[in-house]
């Protein structure tokens, strides 16, 4: 029990990674493979702010996602509009490309050696029934099941949502509504940004603070994502939560060396048998 | 007043349009003519600037909408109702229409959906059904209702008969005569140059990128070319 639990901490870290994955893939139709490294020099900020301005958590955290924010604006504007109608191949080579710079960027001004990264609530784990959870861990879930109902009110019920929906479906016939698909896609990547924020400083704690921490998550949030069939939102979270258990089962009852080994095989065999993922029933063909 | 002179769009070393010119006058039908590949689609799309032309004017009651984004084209009430219907496969027939009005204030909504009901009412009965798992008839309906929905002034339909049932066409084109009563102008392409020519008031004929031929309904009609080439003999 104690090890399920665990792994859906860690799933939730996973689930928000997958979510701002799926998010601007959704939407924009590119995999963002820069998104774990946007998000761990959003962690760097706000634990340059914790740590040389003295802010408090609560501040430091949301001037951060500000951050998270305003880059995500920035790599719209700056790289990913300009290649927005060339084939997707290349566009996914530019992120490829952005994931090294950000993350030589955020060598040369931190260094790479690890540090220790507050938590949000300090505290000794306390006990539920069979199972230990520190309060840290309770707000890590917490803040994932509202930032998942969020985006699922904003999705279903507002107009931008709509907007979004729209545009994943088909932009030519967006634009014709009179839906700016620019504004569109800018509000995705600014929203995708944010959750992978959201997403690093819930990791930082857990895993130290590096330039490369979010690497290992980025491939399990991927494999999280591709198992959720990487078009469903719901589908990101519920196959974030299924590889951070299976993870952590593989880590105690097999050996922590072979969980990636184990993720990928998973992901193989639900491939196998449902290639459109668990989620992705509903593939879109286009008509050409 | 919609008008465009000598507009010219190239795709990449493709000079699509050669310099078109034409006018859609209030209240009037327009029909654009011509065989795959002539530009009737490019001229929609141009309308609407989906696509940018390299040269050329184009205005809108005697302002230049030229540089203007296709969403506010939408906002002036121009509205496009793509080729092969292009409705949302995966929203229900209701959010297909909300969507139409998008730009409009929430209030009017309810009441433009009971107008395109009274077009269409077996879009009323599909509501909650999802757009993809419509017939060819009932989504080419759909997506002329979406149009509807933004209060068009001027509707451009592309090709509303492509696939479509004899019977079901014929619906359709007495529909687009309604919609034309009730004080929309319309500016439709149309490969079925018979049924076209039969609603509209005035008629292009577009040839490899420019206007081969021109003129009201009656005049078409009674072209010697136009019987050989389109209406069939």
């Amino acid at each position: 029990m104690q090890i399920i639990v665990s792994g859906l901490i860690f799933g939730c870290v996973y689930a928000l990674v997958a979510l701002g994955l799926v998010l601007i893939y959704k939407t924009t139709e590119v995999v963002n493979f820069a998104h774990g490294e946007m998000a761990m020099f959003s962690t760097f900020i706000s634990y340059v702010l914790l740590t040389s301005y003295g802010l408090s958590y609560v501040p430091a955290f949301l001037l951060s996602l500000l951050f998270a924010a305003f880059f995500g604006l920035a790599v719209y504007f700056v790289f990913m509009k300009r290649v927005q109608n060339a084939p997707h191949l290349n566009q996914v080579v530019l992120t490829l490309g952005l994931f090294m710079v950000v993350n030589g960027v955020a060598g040369l001004i931190w260094g790479y050696q690890q540090k220790s990264y507050p938590t949000a609530i300090e505290g000794k784990p306390f006990q539920i029934g069979s199972v230990f959870i520190s309060a840290n861990e309770i707000l890590i879930i917490i803040l994932t099941v509202i930032l998942m109902l969020v985006f699922f009110l904003i999705f279903r019920f507002t107009k931008i949502g709509l907007a979004m929906r729209a545009a994943s479906q088909d932009t030519m016939a967006s634009e014709l509504m009179g839906i700016k698909v620019t504004t569109v896609f800018m509000g995705t990547w600014i929203f995708g940004c944010v959750l992978g924020g959201v997403a690093g400083i819930m990791t930082a704690p857990l895993t130290f603070l590096s330039p490369n921490m979010m690497s290992e998550v980025l491939i399990l949030a991927f494999a999280g994502a591709v198992l959720g069939g990487f078009v469903s939102l719901p589908g990101a979270i519920f196959g974030g939560l299924l590889v951070g258990v299976f993870e952590n089962l593989i880590s105690y009852y097999i050996s922590p060396e072979m969980k990636i080994v184990f993720v990928f095989l998973l992901i193989i065999l639900v491939l196998y048998v449902r290639p459109q993922g668990l989620f992705g029933g509903r593939k879109l063909m286009k008509k050409v | 007043m919609l008008s465009l002179s000598d507009v010219h769009v190239n795709y990449g070393h493709v000079n699509a349009l050669k310099g078109i010119s034409l006018q859609v006058d209030d209240g009037k039908i327009v029909s654009l003519l011509g065989a795959n590949g002539a530009g009737k689609t490019t001229t929609l799309k141009m309308i609407s600037r989906l696509v940018k032309p390299k040269k050329g004017a184009y205005e809108m009651d005697g302002k230049s909408m030229i540089k203007e984004a296709p969403s506010s084209i939408v906002k002036k009430g121009v509205i496009h109702c793509p080729e092969n219907r292009r409705v949302f496969p995966l929203f229900s027939v209701e959010e297909n229409l909300i969507i139409g009005a998008y730009n409009k204030r929430n209030k009017s909504v309810k009441q433009e959906m009971e107008k395109v009901f009274s077009y269409f009412p077996i879009l009323k009965d599909r509501l909650k059904q999802k757009a993809g798992t419509l017939s060819g008839g009932e989504q080419q309906m759909l997506a002329i209702g979406r149009a509807l929905m933004g209060k068009p002034n001027i509707l451009l339909l592309d090709e509303p008969s492509l696939g479509l049932a004899p019977k079901i066409v014929n619906e359709i084109f007495s529909i687009i005569k309604e919609i034309n009563k009730s004080g929309t102008s319309i500016l439709i392409v149309e490969q079925n140059a018979y049924k076209a020519i039969e609603i509209s008031d005035y008629s292009y004929v577009l040839e490899n990128g420019t206007i081969a031929l021109q003129g009201t309904s009656e005049e078409l009609k009674n072209n010697d070319e136009v019987r050989r080439l389109y209406l069939g003999g």
